[in-house]
């Protein structure tokens, strides 16, 4: 099993030691932090030193995105530098593709389709829980869910994505130079179905994302008053904080750091895996944004 | 520009045509679908919310193109699995056999192994679940013959116009009223994993009421990106922590209507061809509301308005149309109120 350690700062490169033997390095979550050359020549030059295996992680994209990785890929392609790039926009897929035939693109975590909603984990171990609340808009009137217990055979959908088992998506994405795919370690477990000739699979470990936007909940934090607006100005204060969210029907604890919604889970059945046909592991030492 | 309105019933059509609506969008969710897939939703939205039988929306398209408004068919769940897209493909077939215009897809596995030939000549809409935010994006989608493209909700007006401005042969489509969300629906996990809602179980007796939830409590029953979270800050530096703030949400005090209404001069200075007016759940009458006020909106574009004229006449009749003063939790499009932002 290859073990990856992934990285969204230069200061991190410490946490490249003697047990990986590659590198992610990047963003999958804001174009704000798509790094900067001169970050980039760090990275490559450290992993060139180490024999290190090499990952440009690239987010989702507008044009202002667009032209920051087509800057990241030129210097790659500058310095010779063979790599995969981790995509998580079809549009740098295209990119890749008809500009960058040399790197190897890899179907990143956003890209994936996976369902892994935090509170799906409680949901498919079907206790039949119920649960009563008070209407919202009426409080005497009182509202009782009675849990129906979701059909077993429905299981590789809410365990599967869509990329990890159907074969005709497969060779669809073979057919567009992907022969990797990335997804997260859902609590709930992952069920997948992937001919481990055509194609390979990495899992990310210990944090999955669940949701991301543009509208980041944590620039102008500080401000006063707060906005969600995705106008206000950020200042990087995803670097600065991260906030632990609470909620009872959340199964754990979740983070948010940046735009995005991240759970946490430290058990990783690593021979299921293998069997499955996963052959890389990345790992991530902080949240990665 | 078009007006998009959300449709659920034939009897619904005339009102909204009536109302200024140029296009529909509708699911049908068959009998054989919902028996097979109990509680797995065809597209986004729960069985209620979408035709049963091929022979109402048959009606309902009738209806809609005698009023020379076109119908769209949504099949857009996140994905499928492998049996059910053969399942969703001939919803397609005989959606579009019943005189659909066009579909909506949201699952690039759905749109790359639709037969060609049934998509001829019908519109191929990207919904906003494709997430298309650059041009690079609108070239990848166009290989599989996609007519028109939807805008995600986290896109400024500006960065669409990037986008209409590298491909102007694709028509564009932008979210204008309710629904608003700050997430981008094609990466989010929470609302993915409440798309089957809640199903109410016999009559309110002495106002309790049992709902039987398949899944996980639909939101407004608490859960997922519309949670009231216990929020704790933790510095990254030295690790220092907050203790535990007041509930937070990115709701503020309520859920947000969305509305886009003050940007459609800009969004028609662009080139986007169709206004989306959302949630096929809304009761009719709440439906054309919405329909008639963007349609009155669309109106004051037509006086040769200043943008500024043109917002506060949308404002203004915002406020009398919805008893609410528009606020920035609930905008979809803020940056036509800062000069300079794009």
């Amino acid at each position: 099993m290859e073990q990856a350690v992934y990285i969204t700062k230069t200061s991190q490169l410490h946490y490249a030691n003697g047990q990986y033997s590659r590198v992610y390095f990047g963003c999958e979550f804001c174009e704000r932090l798509i790094p900067s050359l001169n970050q980039l020549k760090r990275v490559t030059a450290f992993v060139r030193k180490r024999k290190l295996a090499f990952s440009l992680v690239t987010p989702y994209v507008t044009r202002e995105g667009l032209t920051k990785l087509k800057g990241l890929f030129d210097l790659l392609k500058e310095e010779g530098v063979v790599c995969e790039i981790i995509v998580n926009d079809w549009g740098v897929l295209n990119l890749i593709n008809r500009e960058y035939p040399f790197f190897t693109p890899v179907l990143g975590r956003l890209m994936t389709r996976q369902e892994k909603g935090p509170r799906l984990a409680r949901a498919l171990k079907r206790k039949g829980e119920a649960w009563a609340f008070s209407d919202p808009k009426d409080p005497k009137i009182k509202r009782f869910i009675v849990e129906k217990e979701i059909p077993l055979d429905l299981d590789p959908y809410y365990k599967g994505a869509n990329t990890l088992s159907v074969p005709i998506l497969q060779d669809f994405l073979i057919k567009q130079r992907v022969k990797r795919i990335e997804f997260d370690n859902a609590l709930q477990g992952v069920i997948m179905d992937v001919p481990k000739d055509k194609m390979k699979l990495s899992v990310y470990y210990p944090y999955g994302y669940i949701t991301t936007t543009f509208f980041c909940p944590t620039a102008g934090c500080d401000d006063s008053p707060k906005s969600v607006q995705k106008i206000k100005p950020c200042r990087k204060q995803c670097q600065k904080y991260i906030f632990k969210l609470r909620h009872k029907t959340m199964p754990k604890i979740l983070y948010l750091k940046g735009n995005t919604h991240f759970f946490k889970n430290s058990r990783l059945p690593v021979k299921k895996l293998q069997d499955l046909g996963v052959d890389r592991i990345v790992y991530q030492p902080d949240i990665a944004v | 520009m078009k007006i998009k309105a959300p449709l659920t019933h034939q009897n619904e059509v005339q009102f909204l045509c009536d109302a200024g609506a140029d296009e529909f969008f509708c699911g049908i969710e068959p009998g054989a679908w919902r028996t097979q897939y109990e509680n797995f939703c065809i597209n986004q939205r729960v069985g209620s919310a979408n035709f049963s039988k091929l022979g109402d929306l048959e009606k309902a398209i009738r209806i809609a193109h005698q009023n020379k408004a076109k119908v769209h068919v949504t099949v857009n769940a996140f994905f499928y699995l492998e049996k059910q897209y053969s399942a969703a493909k001939n919803i397609i077939r005989d959606a579009l056999g019943a005189g659909a215009d066009g579909i909506i897809i949201a699952d690039f596995g759905l749109l790359s192994l639709m037969d060609k030939n049934l998509l001829k000549g019908k519109d191929v809409v990207a919904g906003c679940d494709t997430a298309v935010f650059n041009h690079q994006s609108t070239a990848f989608y166009k290989k599989f013959d996609v007519t028109r493209i939807v805008f995600p909700r986290a896109m400024t007006i500006g960065e669409m116009e990037d986008v209409i401005k590298q491909d102007g042969s694709l028509e564009y489509e932008a979210f204008i009223l309710h629904d608003l969300c700050f997430f981008v629906d094609a990466f989010c996990a929470y609302c993915k994993e409440s798309s089957a809602g809640i199903k109410q179980e016999g009559k309110e007796k002495k106002g309790v009421s049992f709902f039987a939830a398949a899944r996980v409590p639909a939101r407004g029953f608490g859960g997922g990106c519309r949670s009231r979270f216990s929020r704790q800050r933790v510095y990254l530096r030295g690790k220092k922590k907050s203790t535990p703030g007041k509930a937070f949400t990115f709701w503020g005090s309520k859920a947000a209507l969305g509305c886009g209404a003050c940007a459609i001069y800009d969004l028609n200075r662009i080139g986007v061809t169709c206004l989306k007016v959302l949630d096929r759940n809304l009761p009719t009458e709440e439906k054309v509301k919405a329909t008639a006020f963007i349609k009155k909106c669309l109106d004051f574009l037509n006086g040769h308005t200043s943008k500024q004229h043109f917002i506060s006449r949308c404002q203004a009749l915002f406020k009398k149309t919805f008893k609410v003063r528009c606020d920035r939790y609930g905008c979809y499009y803020p940056s036509v109120f800062r000069s300079g932002e794009r």
